[in-house]
């Protein structure tokens, strides 16, 4: 429970400091750090149990179905995490509140300290991957947020981002190397994870896996080529730089290998891969230490070459180097944070940070001035300072590399040269702004000491570097044993933590680093003008706003590729894809394309029936141009289909056919009315041709399947409906009874959709008016004589008549052709012709009916007829039915499924006027006002 | 035995007409909206010959709702074409590029 | 012989939502301009109203009736749950949006449940027929909404594209339908099951009818190479709309796939895996890439949303159950997140002002703090970032497709993520840093837009650190 509450206090805690800041900045930094001491008390039971051997762990489900449970383990490398976390986070606290400036949201800044603080003592003690990754990303989210914390200065803005996008991007990467190493053990619990080494160093997805951790733990911590971040992190605070960008987040990556070191590290992928780029970063970033002019930029290269150096000794893979390497973790973070601290306090007291500006400050600050020397010479591997110890061990391990064979060399060399590197911009830090003459336009002048406790953490963290200097057996060595035997989840090396081991050669190689650092130093501004002429800003960022840049033009291009605006563009993709997705199966597969059955013969009638429609199909398309012809052209295609339903016997779907046919294309006629008559003349001949082309691959394609699939014999499936069409639903009309009978509810559905229909175009087109054209393309005037004579008279006479087929048809529904969707068709055609005939002031004078509540009446009674029939314990739209008969129309069966009809009837008839009426209306004022 | 393999391909040949009208006539909608109606009548066709083919009515059924479905669709169609054109002037295919990336 | 019995039982929210889209069509012609708002709060109360009765359903189990088209399964059960609370969010985010546009009609409640019917029917249907109507029920609706906004030129054109191109895939998928039935001679779903899985002689012509049914299951989802309507009409419709079609409908289309292509078609997992593997590196990449160059806010989470669309696929395509509860819990999340993005757009918004504009949001965090921060929880969610909840989605699919072995494609899927967690990123640097340009829109809706809208935004929070629920109800509504 104490695990869960060291994360949990900071977490939750991160409320009340911005909650505390109404009673004053004092009190906002003493919650932060009562927070943070009060975490800190909770982890000391727990750490006095791991210092005894006993690593502590706890675990609750949380996730079950995702194989996510909260697993958290106190081991030795979380325990010097944790100590690192929360003492320098104290420290850190205490500093920036002196460090801040009165117009600073303090609050804000302290709760977000906290969440990083409970993020990062997350990553510390997961002991399940994909927990760890949530703290992982919620560092860099927090430390995004902190990043921006000046928000109102463009650096920071560009900053924040490029570290957000780096790490985000990195983590997103390492979550899928976890699911792999997942995936691989079968587990995501690390201390699983950690003791099935063989297993995943023998599966043949260990390099995608590792390269994807990697890649997680490189950006995170900064190691080349995704160094360029942190030097861009620095617009920070630098309470911020100290506290995450040297001591604590930057090493999450380094934690990371440590953490996994049992489980992946072994082979020579990890030794080329993590040494590999280890040794280019802490060449590069110490060369390039040298050469900013940015104190904090100094520091942060500086902190990237450690970095570099604490990955190449996990990537050397043996156990002194591990030892070694958690021994810099340690050492880094106590001489980095104090640096930043100290650089902190300069920038606050000068109000700049250009070292070409800053000299002679031992003048103005000279304790300052010493804390800041003695925790530079550690950074340089300076004696009875902590970074010697740590660097000795590292020249030492350099030495005893035979997998390098002949190149053994190199490693020594390179260690030796970074060594000098280090050396010489430690100097340059000493020198260039503690002494070097008299300071330059600085924008505060003079400087003075800061105020007394602004420099306490400071004095803490150098005292500790001198302690474990001089004494590290007494002090670092407990620290160091349980960490180290952590990270090797085995036995742990013979070593020894004391000053001098006599006059060897890592001793000379340190020895060499000082002096050819100093004697590089003070060749600096030959070395400066150089460097300026051999990379003139040679920059890794500015690779990543190329990235950037090049992402972007991608994107346009692909935008304009596929995204034109064009509906053309859109239909034409949509079609050939469906013909390149057909034409796939199709090449892949080497059976024949006919199948075994022969082509039945044809007879004249048919024939000719199929000629006319495709004769009907041909001038639709032919001669589009003219509209009125393509709409007589397409009914007649229509007109044939309905014929071959007949052919089919489906007289049923015939007359529905019929009857949908003419609505349609009274409707075609009412929208070309007021459209353009003619079409413009339509595109070029080449791309005629090439739409042609595309056409008839289209066409040929789906001919062949059809092909295909007739000339193939297959087996068909018992004919329920037709046996049980009389006996069941009380009906010969197999399509009317199945409608209203067997699938009475999806016919519920389809007299939605018209409803639906109706309501949509009723929305679109209620009291729209459009301006009808006075005459037609041709300039002709359009007929003055708007209702002709005969016409209305005729029609008025066929109403009834028609009524009457309607009722007819309705009545028979069950038995022969016809029923409440064709009857309601019927009706419909009726009243439109009134319509037409004689205008539609004319009709809506005598048929004062609102469309609305027909349809909504309809739809209401054929659902309730169903709901009735079930209330009554009797299946769906089935119940009693009885015959009677009228005289002259014969036999007639009454059916609830009647009522069912009436609804569909109703339904029908509100939805077509509904649509039709609409249409008509469209033009209605205008073309009055035309007329007279 | 009336020849089902023949209707079929008449199926397929509207299909392959109408969409040689969708590619042929990418210049003006109502001619595109026919060219849809030509494919679901392609549909129908397949439909009623496979329904009679395996002596089955469920294919007829499933004509019958895309008749009335496509009629409902066509009339809105043409709704949105009349309010398209209302506010453009024009039903030309290429105009509409209002809309892009 | 008699019929076998057709319960109406499972079918009850269905039939309770249709006689009240009917009661309220005949009810809103009465009522005034200024007592509308009946009408709005009787379209949410039938939306509350059908959630009862589907909860109170939820035990059933699974039923079939109506000559077994129809389906009454745990699964249909949460989908329909979920469409019935986005639906109610989509309409309270929009009212205020819009009245201001004399939008404020009975027609947009009336079409708006009209489609959460066709929804219900789709995430039911058990056979062809049934996913027809279903579809074109919704789809009906959907483009009548898009041009709802007459007056607008964009939405006009809009709904033209999207009728033309949707008429198109509909045509489409019913030429696979009318081959899968000739093929097996049935409509039912799960006759065709059995059918196809027996069948191997005929698999070429399976094979054709197949591309024809992912064509139009892949239309609706919006999937790269059909996707091509979804940015326009996303973009030229009115934002109340889009927020409309952004949410619920996704649900629907995420069932349609999974009534025809594992009800259907289980027994060619193999051979539709193929086609959705394409599908989903194309939506992924496409998605991602093309959303960066966006500056509209609507397009980019159009974009966002194709993307999200290859996640999607990513876990049906695993093939399993594991799969398909990713799958449902990744849709379901998308809907959550996705209506809080565009209710940000519908918050953002006032009387002839769209903010829909990327630009729009500049310096949010200086007019507005809570609802930067909303955003922030928002764009981190679509982005994947834990512990939001769309990190957690993510996760569950790529597990799933880790489990079926798919390596190489979650590694193509963890590589546009994170290209696509730069254009979110985006938004929120603009958002904290940039400054806001003069009459830049200040937050001014309504007590009731700003709360729920919030809560939205803090349920992506809260679910993320709790996701366990949601996740076991998917689950086990698969299982």
């Amino acid at each position: 429970m104490n695990l869960l509450l060291i994360i949990l206090l900071p977490l939750l805690g991160a409320l009340l400091p911005p909650l505390a800041i109404r009673y004053g900045r004092s009190a906002s930094a003493w919650t932060a750090a009562a927070i943070t001491l009060a975490a800190l008390l909770f982890a000391l039971g727990p750490l006095v149990a791991v210092f005894g051997g006993a690593p502590q762990e706890v675990h609750w489900t949380w996730l079950p179905q995702a194989g996510l449970d909260i697993h958290l383990r106190l081991d030795g490398l979380a325990a010097l995490f944790v100590l690192l976390i929360l003492g320098i986070g104290l420290l850190v606290i205490l500093y920036a509140r002196y460090y801040l400036a009165e117009r600073d949201p303090m609050g804000r800044f302290y709760g977000l300290l906290l969440l990083f603080m409970g993020a990062m003592l997350g990553v510390a003690l997961s002991n399940h991957l994909l927990q760890l990754l949530v703290f992982w990303e919620l560092t860099s989210l927090s430390s995004f947020l902190l990043i921006s914390y000046w928000h109102h200065r463009s650096d920071a803005r560009r900053g924040a981002r490029m570290a957000l996008a780096i790490t985000g991007a990195g983590g997103l990467a390492m979550l899928a190397g976890f699911m792999l190493l997942g995936h691989i053990v079968g587990s995501y619990q690390i201390s699983v994870i950690l003791n099935a080494g063989d297993l995943i160093r023998a599966h043949p997805l260990y390099a995608p896996m590792l390269l994807l951790v990697l890649l997680g733990a490189f950006t995170k911590s900064a190691q080349f080529p995704f160094h360029f971040w942190l030097p861009h992190a620095m617009a920070a605070p630098t309470p911020v730089s100290a506290y995450l960008h040297s001591a604590t987040m930057v090493k999450a990556g380094v934690f990371l290998l440590a953490r996994l070191y049992p489980a992946l590290s072994g082979t020579e992928l990890w030794f080329f891969l993590v040494g590999g780029v280890g040794l280019a970063t802490l060449l590069f970033a110490a060369y390039n230490a040298l050469f900013q002019h940015d104190l904090k930029g100094l520091l942060a290269y500086s902190t990237i070459s450690h970095l570099g150096l604490i990955t190449l000794l996990f990537g050397i893979g043996t156990p002194l180097a591990a030892v070694a390497g958690v021994f810099h973790i340690i050492n880094h973070a106590t001489f980095k944070a104090s640096l930043f601290m100290a650089a902190g306090i300069i920038d606050h007291e000068t109000g700049t940070r250009d070292m070409r500006l800053i000299n002679g400050m031992w003048k103005y600050m000279p304790h300052t001035a010493t804390l800041a020397m003695v925790a530079a010479a550690a950074m340089a591997g300076v004696p009875l300072l902590n970074g010697f110890l740590s660097k000795e061990m590292f020249f030492a391990e350099t030495l005893h590399l035979s997998a390098l064979g002949a190149f053994s060399w190199v490693l020594p060399a390179a260690a030796t040269l970074a060594g000098i590197f280090a050396v010489a911009y430690s100097a340059r830090f000493i020198h260039d702004v503690f002494f070097n003459g008299e300071p330059i336009d600085l924008p505060k002048f003079p400087p003075h000491e800061p105020p007394r406790h602004m420099k306490v953490p400071v004095e803490i963290l150098v005292a500790l570097c001198l302690l474990v200097g001089i004494l590290p057996a007494i002090t670092v060595a407990p620290l160091l044993a349980v960490a180290a035997g952590a990270v090797l989840n085995g036995p742990l090396p013979d070593y020894s933590l004391a000053i001098w081991h006599g006059f060897n050669t890592p001793f000379i190689m340190s020895l060499v680093a000082l002096a050819g650092g100093i004697a590089l130093y003070t060749q600096r501004h030959k070395l400066f003008a150089l460097h300026d002429r051999v990379f003139p800003g040679v920059d890794a960022r500015a690779l990543f706003w190329e990235f950037i840049t090049w992402l972007m033009d991608t994107a346009h291009a692909m935008t304009r590729a596929l995204e034109n605006g064009s509906l053309q563009r859109y239909a034409a993709l949509l079609l050939l894809t469906a013909v390149a997705a057909i034409a796939w199966p199709f090449l892949n597969s080497t059976a024949p394309i006919a199948g075994p059955v022969p082509a039945a013969p044809i007879d004249a009638l048919t024939l000719l029936g199929a000629l006319v429609m495709m004769a009907a199909a041909v001038v639709t398309t032919v001669w589009q141009r003219q509209r009125l012809t393509a709409v007589i052209a397409l009914s007649v295609v229509g007109l044939v289909v309905s014929l071959t339903f007949v052919r089919w016997s489906a007289p049923d779907l015939a007359l529905t056919q019929l009857s949908v046919e003419v609505v349609t294309i009274v409707l075609l006629l009412l929208a070309l009315y007021f459209l353009p008559q003619r079409a413009t003349v339509d595109s070029s001949n080449l791309r005629r041709g090439q739409d042609l082309l595309l056409a008839t691959g289209v066409g040929g394609g789906v001919g062949l399947i059809t092909w295909a699939m007739l000339t193939r014999p297959y087996t068909t499936i018992a004919n329920y409906f037709v046996e049980n069409s009389l006996p069941g639903g009380g009906g010969a009309n197999v399509v009317n009874v199945i409608l209203v009978d067997f699938r009475g509810f999806d016919t519920l559905g389809e007299i939605t959709v018209l409803a639906i229909a109706a309501i949509g175009i009723f929305a679109l087109l209620d009291n729209l008016r459009l301006e009808m054209p006075a005459t037609d393309d041709g300039g002709r005037p359009w007929s003055s004589e708007r209702y002709p004579l005969v016409l209305s008279q005729l029609t008025r006479f066929l109403l009834p008549l028609a009524l009457l087929v309607s009722v007819y048809l309705f009545l028979r529904g069950h038995n022969a052709p016809g029923g409440g969707f064709i009857a309601g068709l019927v009706t419909a055609v009726a009243l439109i012709l009134q319509y037409m005939a004689s205008g539609i002031d004319w009709t809506q004078q005598r048929w004062r009916l609102q469309y609305h509540p027909i349809i909504a009446a309809g739809v209401l009674i054929a659902a309730a007829t169903g709901a009735g029939s079930w209330l009554y314990d009797r299946p769906f739209l089935t119940s009693a039915f009885g015959h009677f008969h009228l005289p002259l129309a014969g036999e007639f069966e009454l059916a609830t499924a009647m009522l069912f009809d009436l609804g569909v009837y109703l339904t029908v008839v509100g939805v077509v006027m509904l649509i039709l009426a609409n249409l008509g209306k469209l033009t209605q004022r205008s073309a009055g006002e035309g007329g007279t | 035995m009336i020849p089902l393999s023949n209707y079929l391909i008449l199926g397929a040949i509207l299909f392959c007409i109408s969409m040689a009208g969708v590619f042929i006539n990418r210049k003006n909608l109502i001619i595109l909206l026919m060219c849809v109606e030509l494919m679901l009548l392609a549909v129908n066709m397949n439909f009623i010959a496979f329904s009679h083919y395996l002596g089955d009515t469920g294919g007829q059924i499933f004509v019958f709702f895309i008749l009335t479905v496509a009629a409902a669709e066509a009339a809105i169609g043409l709704a949105i074409l009349v309010v398209l054109f209302r506010n453009r002037r024009s039903i030309n295919v290429a105009d509409l590029d209002s809309l892009k990336g | 012989m008699n019929f076998v019995m057709p319960d109406f039982m499972p079918a009850l929210p269905e039939m309770f939502l249709l006689g009240m889209v009917c009661f309220i069509l005949l009810l809103d012609l009465f009522l005034s301009e200024r007592s509308r708002v009946v009408t709005y709060l009787l379209a949410q109360s039938t939306l509350l109203g059908a959630l009862l009765l589907t909860v109170s359903l939820y035990e059933e189990g699974r039923a079939l009736t109506f000559s077994d088209t129809f389906v009454h399964d745990p699964m249909g059960s949460v989908l329909k749950v979920f469409i019935y609370l986005a639906t109610f969010l989509v309409f309270l985010y929009a009212k205020d949006y819009l009245r201001a546009r004399n939008m404020f009609k009975g027609e947009f409640y009336v079409l708006g449940l009209f489609g959460v019917l066709g929804m219900n029917v789709l995430v039911s249907a058990h056979s062809l027929l049934t996913i027809y109507l279903g579809l074109e029920l919704l789809s009906l609706s959907m483009y009548a909404m898009v041009a709802l906004q007459r007056d607008s030129v964009q939405a006009s054109e809009a709904a033209m594209k999207y009728f033309v191109l949707g008429a198109m895939a509909s045509a489409m998928l019913l030429y696979g339908m009318s081959m899968l039935y000739g093929i097996t001679g049935s409509l039912d779903l799960g006759q065709i099951n059995t059918s196809t899985a027996a069948m191997d002689n005929n698999s070429m012509l399976l094979a054709f009818a197949l591309v024809f049914i992912v064509i139009g299951v892949a239309f609706k989802l919006g999937a790269v190479p059909f996707h091509m309507w979804l940015p326009d009409v996303y973009h030229g419709a009115p934002t109340a709309v889009t927020l409309y079609l952004s949410s619920a409908p996704k649900l629907a289309a995420f069932a349609m796939m999974m009534r025809l292509l594992v009800d259907g078609l289980g027994g060619l997992q193999e051979q539709w895996e193929g086609m959705l593997i394409l599908l989903t590196v194309l939506s992924l990449a496409a998605g991602n890439i093309i959303a960066i160059a966006q500056t509209n806010l609507k397009r980019m989470l159009a974009y966002s949303a194709i993307s999200h669309v290859g996640f999607l696929l990513l876990g049906v395509l695993s093939g399993t159950q594991a799969g398909y509860a990713a799958a449902m819990f990744y849709a379901i999340v998308y809907v959550i997140m996705g209506l809080g993005g565009f209710g940000m757009i519908v918050l953002m918004s006032r009387a002839g002002f769209e903010a829909d504009s990327i630009e729009d949001f500049k310096g949010l965090n200086e007019r507005s703090p809570w609802f930067a921060l909303m955003m922030l929880i928002l764009m981190f969610s679509m982005a994947g970032v834990p512990p939001f909840l769309g990190f957690w989605s993510k996760l569950a699919v790529i597990q799933a497709a880790l489990g079926a072995d798919l390596v190489w494609l979650v590694a193509v899927a963890v590589v546009f993520s994170v290209i696509g967690a730069f254009y979110y990123l985006r938004v929120v640097k603009v958002m904290y840093f940039d400054k806001a340009d003069v009459g830049a829109p200040t937050v001014s809706a309504g007590f009731d837009l700003r709360v729920v809208l919030s809560a939205n935004s803090l349920a992506v929070l809260g679910l993320g650190l709790f996701p366990g629920s949601l996740l076991a109800l998917c689950v086990a509504a698969l299982a």
